[in-house]
């Protein structure tokens, strides 16, 4: 799963969330390391409709705008569950394995 | 956020490169998404940004039926390369005609020019008689004829819930969807 895709999936693990919403999400939630573009956004989520890992929750007009608002569908859940437990081992040893060779880069709790 | 008509008018532009149905049900919220991100007095949409729509506009235009899932390493390469490959007969084409002789992409090799027929006596690599530069414009005028005809090919997938409330969900090449 690439990043992007983690990201947008996490984004939405609360609470639905219209598209200018997620990339600001988005942006927090990577510290300002990833920024998403409207096109890659759209690209993204209409790749994960597709595979039925989100859904269309509601639809606002704010502003004389459409907002649609997306939510995780249960598959979209399970998904990102098992791809941040699948992180997490992966980060978990190699935490491990720095703080044998590294302890100054491991950051001691590890 | 800005409220700028000429910047509106300008990602609409970039907009309409998305296949019909894709635009029909995001257009307005791709838009107003765009209008959020960009900056207060911007009046046109930023090179990055526009590069970034055009290349999702292509990326859906060339994803077939079926799953995403399946085929996006296709649909990706197919991408790439629907890209890459008129620009660059486009680009030699234009080095033949604009620059001086010496300069050309044939001068001193001359693979080039053969392939390319920059080279005065050669003038050409004949295959099937036919020099290769009438074919690279042949190719240049079939691949636009196709890049029309796509416009038409109706690759859109519906989805369940959305578009004419008969159609539950079509085959990827119905008419009736784009």
């Amino acid at each position: 799963m690439q990043e992007a895709t983690f990201l947008i999936l996490t984004a939405l693990a609360t609470t639905s969330q219209h598209g200018y919403g997620i990339i600001t999400d988005v942006t927090q939630i990577s510290g300002g390391r990833v920024r998403l573009r409207a096109g890659t956004l759209y690209t993204a989520l209409d790749r994960l409709r597709s595979d039925e890992l989100i859904a269309v929750d509601r639809e606002e007009i704010v502003d004389n705008r459409l907002r649609r608002y997306y939510r995780l569908t249960p598959k979209g859940s399970e998904t990102l569950a098992t791809e941040a437990s699948r992180l997490q081992v992966n980060a978990a040893v190699a935490l491990k394995r720095l703080n044998v060779s590294r302890p100054d880069l491991a950051g001691g709790a590890a | 956020m800005t409220d700028s008509p000429d910047l509106e008018r300008g990602y609409r532009r970039l907009l309409a490169c998305y296949p019909r149905a894709f635009r029909r049900e995001h257009a307005e919220e791709v838009l107003a998404v765009l209008m959020a991100s960009a900056a207060p007095g911007r009046k046109r949409p930023r090179l990055a940004e526009s590069a970034d729509v055009l290349w999702s506009a292509l990326k859906m235009r060339l994803r077939g039926p079926g799953p995403a899932s399946e085929n996006r390493p296709w649909a990706d390469a197919l991408a790439l390369f629907s890209l890459v490959a008129p620009l660059f007969l486009l680009l030699v084409d234009i080095l033949n005609v604009t620059l001086p002789y010496r300069f050309r992409p044939g001068a001193r090799n001359p693979f080039f020019a053969r392939a390319f027929g920059s080279h005065p006596q050669i003038g050409g690599f004949p295959l099937l008689g036919v020099h290769i530069f009438t074919i690279t414009v042949g190719a240049e005028v079939v691949i636009a004829v196709l890049v029309l005809l796509g416009r038409r090919w109706p690759r859109w997938r519906r989805r369940p819930g959305t578009g004419p409330p008969s159609a539950g969900r079509c085959p990827g090449f119905c008419t009736h969807c784009s």
